[in-house]
């Protein structure tokens, strides 16, 4: 990418909410106290609500079912939500552009049996995929106690290893049409070797589709993660709470690390009676995704116009 | 003079799926030292695959299927990847067609220029600016610096070609493969182009393969023409005997669509109709080696005929000779 991107608004306020929403959520716990649980309200000592609380009573979007600021719960868990998805999208681009130089490289007679295995892989949604690999790990981890960084380090790695496939595919292909450019085979003239002509030209060639590419898989990353929140799938792991009087208790998870997809899961049942809880983060994805969106935008404009200027 | 380039009965195949082809044919030539040898035919008829197996570069469908490419007695073919690497740049360079898409569009110049430099570590890195930008001054530049900073796209034809130049030359090669280095350019810029490397191969004495379909560049620069037809070379001769005699139909066609300026208003001849002329004789349109007339298969001589001294042509004899089986 070159300069020419900070000159494409699109991408600009994509970025700034993306950044907003970071830097709120590293500063947030410096200046107010993480939320506390608040089921009943009191007025004269009176019972007068329990939570969840409308926006009305606590805005502006009210409570989760215990009770705790909605706002300072989705503020406190952007940094996990964005940042894991940021971590997980990048990791799988680094992993797939070098794969996909070993696989264009070496395996020419290979290439169609695999393709024909990753295009039938795309056709299983990735939350049920996703759901196959990880719940075994959240039982395997509960039982076990295991630390929360190595949680989110193997969640994060089958999340990363589920994507890697399908952009080793794309990847290749793009390294095959800019290995059959002129100038490819004019630099091999020279008496280059084939590993500089993939580090010189061919990987800093699809630097900016790489981070088109990130984009692309950070909002993939966001709906997936959404998609295993509604299936009690949390990024660093659930804790559950036995929630109710003594009648009707029934077992609740919630997400260690607070993170969007944890909110939609642990609140998901409360959406008939008070549909905000769920939607206020689904909006928040929504609003992560859409700025996303910008930010790819911007890469594409800025693509295009570079085209042009090198005169391609 | 030192023997440079000695091809002998190159053959290169192409395969796909359904079949495999022959795009060069038992083609055998010689370049010796401080020689421009122009290798002339039209589209498709192999010179550049000629030229990319003498680089080992074929593309990943093709092979040499038979022959030697022998550069200073050292045969090419059976060279290791890692050892042609060592000859390819600098020993034996490249000048493409179009330098609009033989250069990195993503890289400047300067950087592209000094690739050759670092493989073969001629020069510290330090140091190869500095030789960058006496290459960029040797093929014409009058500002260097500037050109060594800028993006291929901000720079017209010729000057890309320029650029495609000092690159080919930045590690003093002694043979240059020029793949028609001109084509894409205007006439004017064409003469630069190959003044320049006329030029360049006086003072160094480098030896030249010019690929061309263009006669009036063969006219001007070339010592020796092979004239390429359907993989094969069908006349080859120092250029003022082939000017002066040409024998081949073929080669004859090519000359006859050159128009003149001194008789506008005759019809340009095409290759065809020369054939068509020619095919008088036998029945034969450019004598393929094996051909059948009225139930008889006719074999034609398939190595190329010295017909005078230096001059050798392919399936022709002043007599229309042919063997009969």
């Amino acid at each position: 990418m070159n300069v020419g991107i900070w000159k494409q608004p699109q991408f600009i306020t994509g970025l700034i909410i993306l950044v907003s929403l970071l830097v709120a959520s590293f500063v947030y716990p410096y200046f107010f106290e993480l939320p506390k649980e608040t089921k009943y309200l009191y007025e004269n000592g009176n019972l007068v609500d329990v939570a969840p609380f409308p926006p009305s009573l606590v805005p502006p979007f009210g409570t989760d079912v215990f009770g705790r600021n909605l706002l300072a719960l989705i503020i406190n868990g952007a940094k996990y939500t964005l940042l894991i998805a940021f971590g997980i999208a990048m990791v799988r681009v680094m992993l797939g552009a070098v794969l996909a130089v070993i696989y264009h490289h070496y395996h020419d007679k290979l290439r169609p049996l695999f393709e024909d295995i990753i295009e039938s892989t795309l056709f299983i949604p990735p939350a049920i995929l996703g759901y196959v690999f990880l719940s075994p790990l959240a039982v395997k981890y509960s039982q076990e106690n295991s630390g929360f960084a190595e949680m989110v380090a193997t969640q994060s790695l089958v999340l990363i290893l589920m994507g890697v496939p399908p952009l080793v595919s794309v990847f290749s292909k793009d390294m095959a049409k800019i290995t059959d450019k002129e100038h490819i085979v004019s630099t091999l003239s020279l008496g280059a070797k084939n590993r500089y002509v993939y580090f010189k030209h061919v990987l800093p060639e699809m630097a900016s589709r790489f981070w088109l590419v990130i984009a692309q898989q950070i909002i993939q990353v966001l709906i997936l993660l959404s998609h295993l929140g509604v299936l009690y799938i949390f990024i660093g792991g659930a804790a559950t709470i036995i929630d109710g009087d003594l009648l009707s208790a029934h077992e609740v998870y919630v997400s260690l690390t607070g993170e969007w997809a944890g909110l939609i899961g642990s609140n998901y049942e409360a959406i008939y009676h008070t549909p905000h809880i769920v939607l206020i983060p689904l909006g928040f994805f929504f609003l992560a995704i859409f700025s996303m969106n910008l930010v790819i935008n911007g890469i594409q404009n800025n693509l295009k116009w570079s085209d042009r200027g090198r005169g391609w | 003079m030192v023997t440079m380039l000695d091809v002998k009965n190159l053959k290169v195949m192409f395969h796909s799926k359904q079949a495999e082809m022959v795009a060069v044919d038992e083609v055998s030539f010689s370049v010796r030292a401080g020689e421009t040898v122009a290798l002339i035919g039209e589209s498709g008829s192999g010179k550049s695959v000629t030229s990319q197996a003498i680089m080992g570069l074929l593309p990943d469908n093709g092979r040499i299927a038979g022959g030697e490419v022998s550069f200073l007695n050292q045969n090419l073919v059976k060279l290791s990847e890692k050892e042609m690497r060592r000859i390819r740049g600098m020993k034996i360079s490249m000048i493409f067609q179009d330098a609009t898409v033989s250069l990195n569009p993503t890289m400047k110049i300067g950087k592209q220029i000094v690739e050759g430099l670092h493989y073969h570590q001629l020069f510290p890195k330090k140091e190869s600016k500095g030789e960058a930008l006496r290459l960029l001054s040797i093929v014409g530049f009058e500002n260097p610096s500037d050109i060594y900073h800028q993006y291929p796209g901000e720079l017209s034809g010729g000057m890309k070609q320029r650029a495609l130049i000092a690159m080919a030359i930045s590690c003093e090669p002694q043979l240059v493969i020029a793949d028609e280095p001109t084509t894409a350019l205007d006439v004017t810029i064409q003469k630069q182009i190959l003044d320049l490397m006329d030029d360049y191969k006086r003072r160094t004495e480098t030896s030249i393969l010019l690929i061309t379909h263009d006669f009036g560049l063969v006219s001007e620069y070339a010592d020796r023409v092979l004239v390429m037809y359907e993989g094969k070379i069908v006349e080859a001769a120092d250029v003022f005997t082939l000017f002066r005699n040409p024998v081949h139909p073929y080669t004859k066609g090519l000359m006859n669509s050159i128009p003149r300026i001194e008789d506008p208003r005759v019809m340009l001849q095409t290759v065809r109709d020369m054939a068509v002329q020619e095919g008088t004789f036998e029945g034969r349109v450019f004598a393929p080696e094996v051909f059948s007339k009225d139930g008889v298969t006719y074999h034609a001589p398939s190595a190329l005929i010295e017909v005078e001294k230096g001059h050798f042509v392919r399936f022709f004899t002043n007599k229309m000779e042919v063997s009969r089986t």
